[in-house]
């Protein structure tokens, strides 16, 4: 059951943002963007997030940096890495997220692990 | 005990040692002096001293350092041979002799507190005849220096050695007054402060009509012995001829030559090590200093493609993402909401852009790395062109308030093109690093034969230690700030104003931000001259 559940949406990429939101609306979640860490960690405050998807390499505050303000936080939601880096795995272990997706990826995958993610 | 002669009577003439008449006063005040000091002579054989000027001395029986010292050396080398032996003997005593004439001169020269070179001289010969050792005559030709044109030449008439040979009624093959000119020599090296060596080239006790020596450094006294005794042997009868070969450099001075070459050489082959090592260290250095050049060229060729790839990928997503979401659609067979396909199809358009800029980027660098990027230059309206540019700019961003002022038209010979992409490039910068917005102003000038294009912002400017960096290739100032790019735009647009024969440089306004400035030639290119 995905009806209702909050996925908030980090990327400094305002295209991407979009795709990524639309289809995630479409499949009936509630969903936040943020254009950098920083940003995340304000919407958080009052968004009650039941995954994130973030990109590491960022204009402003990076996906490593928010990694290690978001651990600090009391109730951590899981964490989903979307990086168009060569390393995405590594960028994954690095901040012990829970799933990773080398972008370009497909919105079939995205959407699975959104899905397996949240319950 | 006896006391002899303690008050000495004053010679009025020298005659205690024979020299050049310019020499005569100095030798003679030497003389009175060292008569005063030998007239002070104290032996005392119950306690076995005896004392001259409180200076103690030992008598020894002159034959016993000379002919009955070579007979006993003889008999003890007799297994290496008659030469050997006498090296042996002449060695030792020479050494011996030239140490203590060396000993007895620093004595004197302190004793008299002389300082001259002669001065301290004179005390030597006089104090050789006063010791029993022989009488001394210098020569006129006597050319006594501090330097290595030093030469004397003198005789020892009543030398005890030569003496001792010829009171036992024996001859011999060679010179034998070895410790007359071994102590002679050493007294004149402590004096003049020079290296010096003395040969006997005339001896009684070989055939010789007197014991007469040369004296000079040891690198030129061979010479002077060759001269002397080619002078003599013209006039003389053949039977002489073998005398040349029976005067001998003493082996002390020989050995102190080697010696010394062996010195030099080994400084010489230090220093060729030296310079050897030297020479590999460079060597060594520069290679260390290529690999370092040649690793930092790959870390940087690495981290560009790392770069170009993320960059590459990020409109990559955007197009598959929208165009699998509205393909979705599409499958499900639902009517799609008009203004998502519009969004949908904007971000396909805007993204497949952006890919198409950054492989064009990639191949300009291709291109310019082959030297095969060529500018076709047209007159062209500058103005013109840099308008289309900023209207351009502006529909992009709300932020930026961007403006363009100075000439209203000014026309050039350039690649219309080319010139596009500098000035796209320089008004996106400009925009990217003020990302809080504010004025860019653009600014075209004519100025002599060329056209001036200025972009400023107000934005984040560059670093100091950066400024000198950021029109190399894959160079990018911010990236703590990641605001994307592949950091090839200032590189190839400074190579493309290069190529115009004009110039891109950077200033950093004291307000803050940054001012890029072109300039072109209005006629010709670079490129057109050549």
């Amino acid at each position: 059951m995905t009806q209702g559940k909050r996925v908030l949406v980090v990327d400094d990429d305002e295209s991407i943002r979009d795709f990524v939101e639309m289809a995630l609306t479409d499949d009936g979640y509630e969903v936040a963007t943020a254009a950098d860490g920083a940003r995340a960690l304000e919407v958080l405050k009052d968004f009650d997030a039941a995954v994130i998807l973030l990109d590491m390499r960022m204009a402003g505050m990076d996906g490593w940096s928010f990694a290690r303000a978001y651990k600090e936080l009391p109730d951590r939601a899981p964490i989903l890495v979307l990086t168009a880096a060569r390393d995405a795995a590594l960028s994954a272990a690095d901040i012990e997220a829970d799933a990773f997706l080398a972008k370009p990826f497909e919105l079939r995958d995205l959407l699975g692990l959104v899905k397996r993610l949240v319950k | 005990m006896t006391r002899q002669g303690v008050k000495a009577p004053k010679r009025r003439s020298l005659d205690t040692v024979s020299v050049p008449a310019p020499f005569r006063p100095l030798f003679l005040s030497a003389q009175d002096y060292v008569a005063r000091y030998f007239a002070r002579k104290v032996a005392n054989p119950k306690r076995g001293t005896i004392s001259i000027s409180g200076e103690r001395y030992i008598l020894v029986r002159a034959a016993s350092m000379s002919v009955e010292f070579f007979d006993l050396v003889m008999s003890l080398y007799r297994d290496k041979g008659k030469r050997e032996a006498r090296a042996v003997a002449n060695n030792l005593l020479f050494d011996l002799a030239h140490a203590i004439g060396k000993a007895d001169a620093k004595t004197f020269h302190r004793r008299m507190k002389v300082k001259d070179p002669i001065e301290k001289l004179s005390a030597g010969p006089i104090h050789f005849s006063f010791a029993g050792w022989a009488y001394v005559h210098i020569h006129a030709e006597s050319r006594p220096s501090a330097d290595d044109e030093f030469f004397l030449i003198y005789d020892h008439p009543y030398s005890f050695e030569s003496d001792a040979w010829r009171r036992r009624g024996r001859r011999s093959e060679v010179p034998v007054c070895i410790m007359n000119a071994g102590y002679s020599s050493g007294w004149c090296e402590e004096s003049f402060g020079v290296p010096l060596v003395a040969v006997e080239v005339e001896c009684l006790a070989s055939r010789g009509d007197r014991c007469r020596f040369v004296m000079a450094p040891p690198s030129r006294v061979e010479e002077h012995v060759a001269r002397y005794l080619g002078r003599r042997r013209r006039p003389r009868s053949a039977k002489k001829a073998g005398e040349a070969a029976a005067v001998s450099i003493p082996e002390f001075f020989q050995r102190k030559r080697m010696e010394d070459e062996l010195r030099q050489s080994h400084v010489r082959l230090e220093k060729r090590v030296e310079e050897r090592t030297s020479e590999l260290q460079a060597a060594n250095d520069l290679l260390v200093r290529e690999i370092a050049e040649r690793r930092r060229a790959e870390e940087v060729r690495d981290e560009f493609l790392s770069v170009a790839a993320h960059e590459l990928k990020t409109p990559l997503t955007s197009l598959r993402g929208f165009a699998q979401l509205l393909l979705r659609q599409a499958e499900r067979d639902e009517t799609p909401d008009p203004e998502r396909l519009r969004q949908g199809l904007a971000a396909i358009d805007q993204q497949s852009g952006k890919l198409g800029i950054l492989v064009d980027q990639l191949l300009d660098i291709s291109r310019l790395e082959a030297g095969r990027l060529v500018i076709e230059p047209r007159v062209t309206d500058v103005v013109g062109l840099v308008e289309a540019v900023v209207v351009a700019a502006g529909a992009t961003t709300e932020r930026h308030a961007i403006t363009l002022r100075g000439a209203r038209a000014a026309l050039a010979l350039v690649d219309p093109l080319r010139l596009e992409q500098v000035v796209t490039n320089l008004v996106d910068n400009a925009v990217k690093y003020s990302p809080r917005g504010g004025s860019v102003d653009v600014e075209v000038t004519k100025q002599g034969g060329e056209i001036v294009i200025a972009v400023r912002d107000r934005g984040l400017g560059v670093p100091p230690k950066h400024r000198s960096l950021i029109f190399d290739r894959f160079y990018q100032a911010h990236t703590e700030h990641r605001l994307g790019g592949m950091g090839l735009g200032l590189y190839i647009s400074r190579q493309i104003i290069d190529l115009h024969g004009g110039r891109l440089w950077a200033r950093f306004p004291r307000g803050g931000g940054t001012q890029m400035v072109a300039s072109v030639p209005v006629r010709r290119s670079r490129k057109e001259k050549k």
